[in-house]
């Protein structure tokens, strides 16, 4: 039998490798052009000329380009950093409060045998399952009714809804498939339920819990359609969705906008490298090692 | 003292969960149906009963019946691609090479990026001007001048293709978690048997990825039915209303109009149609057991 030799798997996985980053590889390439060769026939695909002229732009510096032209900052570059301090202004605590809500929740739903359990997953697996845009309906009514549309608020509350109900899946599944020996013991030599959780359980899961909290973050700073459409523009606008008025600045070249993306995915890139392992062990998908 | 049980402790820990998330999604769902039976207009302080009315207009709303067409092909087509994707790319990186970690941190990368990240990364691929496709196409001299794929008949195929890789790495490392049990001497036995590459698929790996993948496929179709992200930033809904979803729908109908009595009908009708596929997933749940026995 024809065995695939090893040269046609390695092909394979360069093709994967290429499939997998090509997209970010080509708004990179982008991001380091010049104007210039962006808009020529052919675009850029290799490096050949590489400038960092994109990224000072777009953070108001000015710039020179080869034939001695002088390149102006980008029209709205105090906005996007605005944006930048915006998504840290909101990322923060709604980070703070999944993390504070989620982990004593995760652990219940991981661990006890509490009656109705099921009909309380059902009711978080039926939340994740809502549209974004179903929810943007009533929150837009309930925010022009009470004022908070265009706050911090606003914003952070309206997040939660993203970030909540995920974040308690994972570590319901974490909980569920951590060891219970250490608590056991714990219990035996005398812990109460409550101390078991706070001095056995938090320490074991702490690696977890981090991650999850980064994750959060994450959530909170890739989120669009809300920050779009409940932060009345301007003033509290986070950055991803800024990004959109950004790109239709006239100002804004094709190869500013890539730099500008490449700004706002560098965080979601290093945040994959880093918690690789951890994110391929957790359960985001499989709700089976709790329910059933 | 009081006598920390089980249940009171429970209670305690859960009640913020219960308040945030009830509070946060249950409720303004239910406001929102308390929303589509009325004419809203927040401006004009108008909030009057209308009954069932919008959702007789949507019914009768040919706009509404595209959108729910295109839904379908966005839905059914991302989903091919998700399980297609998801389980080459596992069979793949189930082998041993040199640079697994590297192959693997490379894999997951789509999956971390925003759904606005991912939909202008389609941009950058496919537009008229300045597109990845059309740049390789175009040095390879297979195209003479550029096309404008995001203008062609297939844009919401591409559109599915882009959410495709955004989704396909969680159930790839799903699927791959599923292989890595399969016992080495059960595929050495298949082998020496004489068995070819689709009949050990069907009759060693299946079995046991069966689970992952029908949750893969699952999750794939709620997942690419919510999106509204992916079709705003990407297409616009374009060209015309040829890439137009429910979700684009309602935002747009939101947007336009602040109609927020028909954008809450219109969601509710989306609604309707995710109960129905989030029930057939508690059903498939339940059916998991069997699958794990055998």
């Amino acid at each position: 039998m024809a065995r695939p030799s090893k040269y046609l798997v390695y092909i394979a996985l360069i093709l994967v490798a290429f499939y997998s980053i090509g997209p970010i590889y080509y708004i990179f390439i982008v991001s380091i052009s010049w104007p210039k060769d962006v808009i020529r026939i052919p675009s850029p695909i290799f490096p050949t000329d590489p400038t960092i002229a994109n990224y000072l732009r777009i953070f108001g510096y000015s710039a020179v380009d080869p034939m001695g032209n002088p390149l102006r900052p980008a029209g709205q570059w105090r906005e996007l950093i605005r944006g930048m301090i915006n998504s840290a202004i909101i990322g923060v605590p709604v980070t703070i409060i999944t993390t504070a809500v989620v982990v004593p929740a995760g652990y219940v739903l991981g661990r006890y045998r509490v009656k109705a359990k099921n009909a309380l997953i059902a009711i978080l697996f039926g939340s994740r399952t809502i549209p974004p845009v179903s929810l943007l309906v009533p929150f837009y009514a309930f925010y022009v009714m009470t004022g908070l549309r265009g706050t911090y608020i606003g914003l952070i509350l309206v997040h939660l809804t993203i970030t909540i109900p995920l974040m308690t899946w994972i570590l319901m599944g974490y909980f569920a498939t951590l060891p219970t020996d250490l608590e056991k013991a714990a219990r035996v030599d005398g812990c109460g339920r409550l101390s078991t959780f706070t001095k056995v359980a938090i320490p074991l899961a702490m690696p977890a819990i981090a991650s999850t909290a980064i994750l959060t973050f994450l959530y909170s700073w890739n989120e669009f359609l809300y920050g779009m459409l409940l932060s009345g523009g301007g003033e509290v606008q986070p950055f991803t969705p800024f990004l959109t008025t950004f790109f239709q600045n006239i100002t804004v070249e094709t190869s500013m906008a890539a730099a500008a993306m490449m700004t706002n995915i560098t965080p979601a890139l290093l945040v994959a490298a880093v918690l690789q392992r951890y994110i391929t062990s957790i359960k985001i998908i499989d709700p089976g090692t709790v329910v059933v | 003292m009081v006598k920390w049980t089980d249940t009171k402790i429970a209670i305690i820990l859960l009640t913020p969960l219960f308040i945030l998330n009830f509070g946060l999604s249950i409720y303004p769902m239910i406001y929102s149906l308390y929303l589509s039976f009325h004419d809203v207009n927040l401006f004009l302080n108008k909030f009057d009963y209308i009954g069932g009315l919008q959702y007789l207009k949507l019914f009768s709303d040919r706009s509404y019946g595209e959108a729910t067409m295109v839904t379908i092909r966005f839905v059914v087509d991302s989903t091919i691609m998700v399980l297609l994707l998801s389980i080459s790319i596992a069979l793949l990186l189930n082998r041993a090479f040199v640079g697994q970690s590297i192959m693997r941190v490379i894999v997951i990368m789509p999956w971390a990026l925003s759904e606005f990240a991912t939909a202008t990364a389609g941009r950058y691929l496919f537009n008229g001007s300045y597109g990845f496709v059309d740049a390789i196409l175009y040095r390879l001299g297979l195209i003479e001048k550029y096309i404008d794929f995001l203008g062609s008949p297939f844009v919401v195929e591409l559109l599915a293709f882009m959410y495709a890789w955004h989704l396909a790495p969680l159930g790839i490392f799903f699927i791959l978690a599923g292989l890595q049990t399969i016992p080495e001497d059960l595929n050495k036995q298949a082998k020496i048997d004489g068995a070819s590459f689709f009949t050990r698929f069907r009759v060693v790996t299946l079995p046991f990825i069966r689970y992952a993948v029908l949750m893969t496929g699952i999750i794939a179709t709620i997942e690419s039915a919510r999106t509204a992200d992916m079709i705003i930033v990407m297409t616009g809904g374009g060209p015309g209303t040829s890439s137009q979803t429910i979700t684009f729908y309602i935002y747009k109908v939101f947007f336009r109009g602040l109609d927020l009595g028909y954008g809450a009908a219109g969601s509710w009708l989306l609604m309707a149609g995710l109960i129905i596929a989030i029930t057939s997933y508690f059903i498939v749940l339940s059916m998991r057991r069997r699958v794990m026995q055998y």
